[in-house]
């Protein structure tokens, strides 16, 4: 009976391991741009496109998770009257692009809308995700024996562990598929970083035709999964890459030929085009790494910047406001960052290298997030620029030569406006080291959590923007 | 950002590497770079495409494109 017992063992520890494998990615039997999850493939009745909303939820944990949560509620809490129609203004959110904590807000505010707000005592966000120790229940994880076979194989880790954690408790089984047979607002677009190119990944059907891949078999908490990926914590998350055998190579997208042409003339565009050719080979690149979306981006505004400034995006916000459909954007950017720590320079003694490693971590990723609200703020003035000046000239022809008129059109420019949340707007200096201080991880205590739903909706109300918006409303 | 006109007879939609981009007749925002205009809907125009490289255009001066009826 031992022989029996220890033959049994040892085939469950041989073959166990063997067993346990990331989910695979499903093959795309043939490009379509009709199908899978594409922002043009949308309807949504109760949200127009002429006040078009983008909201970017930044990573930093539940931290990020809770603030960009506050933002929700208070947007739902927030009457608005468009085009005659009484709403709200959660209910014209166009778009959310999120990384790490804030993709957790997102992704189960798209997957399950309303339900999002049901209150902590019921099944929902706030008892499954938001105030709940994911961090700790994912540490035990590791203690269950039957994860130990599995965490033994090379093709399963702690990343795919995590992932089925997230589908089974917090985002149910909803597939990318289940998105686009229910195809509402707002499109939800969970970044990710490719580790070898350190590109955003973008959990769209766009980024996966080139990988001949099936978005609509992925599940959310795969996507949730990859874009809080943090490094070290978890290891890559490894997906697989199709590209070449769904006749995408054959029938790219026509903007990345002309796009190759533009190394000296335009070169992040030129940049583009080939980072989206890595995945056209998958003999070169049958594996793609994906890790925390901040490493790329820890706002998760760079989609919306690049859709603002290029037309060669999936979501393509020139082309909306070329056809005049766009009236008015208004782009929400909601930042979790935490504040470095200034007292390395109270001491003569240099820093040790954990808190080295903490600055070279997080500072270039501040650093970046920086240039990027910049950009964002630069390009919608230099759009307001195009707009004045076409206007200014055509007033002083009015006026001084009214016979003659110009001999082109104006662009089709909306009213912009762009707020940004962040702790740095708190006036009191103790209020914003309490928030600054705040740590990053998947559990917080329930009084932190309330503080920053709190703070959410009063760094909103305190916008010269939000109340200028509000205001503007009949 | 840079600028295109693309001109004709009709209102149609304007492709910009396949993509639709606007409408004919309406100054049009699109990326710095090389790009190549068709037109929507029926063949019935000439030129059949125009490849142009855009650039140091304005809202008042923007590329001009022509397309004609055959």
């Amino acid at each position: 009976m031992r022989i029996l017992s220890s033959i049994l063992l040892l085939l469950l520890v041989s073959v166990l391991p063997g067993c346990a494998s990331y989910p695979h990615t499903p093959r795309l039997d043939h490009y379509d741009l009709a199908k899978g999850y594409r922002y043009d493939q949308l309807s949504d009745q109760k949200n127009s496109d002429s006040l078009f909303v983008i909201l970017s939820f930044s990573g930093g944990g539940t931290r990020a998770a809770a603030l960009s949560y506050g933002v929700l509620e208070k947007l739902r809490n927030t009457p608005i009257v468009w085009e005659g129609k009484h709403s709200n203004l959660l209910n014209e959110v166009d778009v959310i692009s999120s990384v790490s904590g804030g993709s957790f807000t997102a992704g189960y505010y798209r997957a399950f809308g309303e339900a999002i707000f049901k209150e902590k005592n019921e099944s929902g966000f706030l008892r499954d995700f938001l105030y709940r120790d994911i961090e700790g229940e994912l540490l035990t994880q590791l203690f269950y024996p039957t994860n130990w076979f599995r965490l033994a194989s090379p093709w399963y880790s702690r990343i795919d562990m995590a992932t089925e954690f997230y589908d089974a408790e917090i985002f149910k089984g909803v597939k990318y598929a289940d998105l686009v047979n229910h195809p509402i607002k707002p499109y939800l677009m969970i970044n990710a970083t490719d580790m070898s190119l350190g590109a955003r990944f973008t959990f769209e059907q766009a980024q996966f035709d080139p990988m001949c891949a099936d978005l609509g078999g992925v599940g959310l908490a795969r996507a949730v999964a990859a874009s809080s990926n943090f490094p070290v914590a978890f290891p890559p998350m490894t997906i697989d890459n199709h590209g070449g055998t769904c006749g995408y190579n054959q029938q790219q997208p026509g903007w990345i030929a002309q796009a190759e042409q533009d190394l000296l003339l335009n070169p992040s565009r030129y940049k583009n085009a080939m980072l989206f050719k890595t995945y056209q080979d998958s003999n070169k690149r049958p594996f793609i790494h994906l890790l925390d979306g901040g490493i790329a981006d820890n706002l998760g505004l760079r989609g919306p910047l690049e859709a603002l400034i290029s037309s060669d995006t999936e979501l393509n916000l020139q082309g909306k406001m070329n056809n005049g459909s766009i009236k008015k954007l208004l782009i929400i950017t909601v930042d979790a960052k935490s504040q470095p720590d200034l007292n390395y320079d109270s001491s003569a003694i240099p820093p040790n290298v954990i808190d080295v490693l903490k600055v070279v971590a997080n500072v270039p990723m501040d650093n970046f997030s920086f240039e990027t609200t910049e950009t964002l703020r630069k390009s919608i003035t230099e759009l307001e620029k195009d707009k004045n000046t076409y206007l200014a000239c055509q007033s002083q022809l009015k006026q001084h030569c009214p016979a003659a008129m110009l001999n082109t059109p104006a662009p089709n420019i909306p009213e912009l406006d762009f707020i940004y949340i962040g702790f740095e707007l708190l006036a009191n200096a103790t209020e914003r080291d309490k928030f600054f201080n705040m740590k990053t991880s998947f559990s917080l205590p329930d009084s932190q959590i309330n503080d920053l739903r709190d703070v959410a909706k009063r760094l909103l109300d305190e916008s010269a923007t939000y109340q200028k918006f509000v205001k503007a409303m009949p | 950002m840079e600028h295109v006109f693309v001109s004709f007879k009709e209102d149609r939609k304007v492709l910009a590497n396949g993509k639709k981009q606007g409408q004919t007749n309406q100054t049009l925002l699109i990326p710095k770079g090389h790009h190549s205009f068709t037109l929507d809907g029926l063949q019935n125009y000439h030129p059949e495409k125009v490849d142009a490289v855009i650039q140091n255009t304005t809202s008042l001066s923007p590329y001009k494109i022509e397309f004609n009826l055959k």
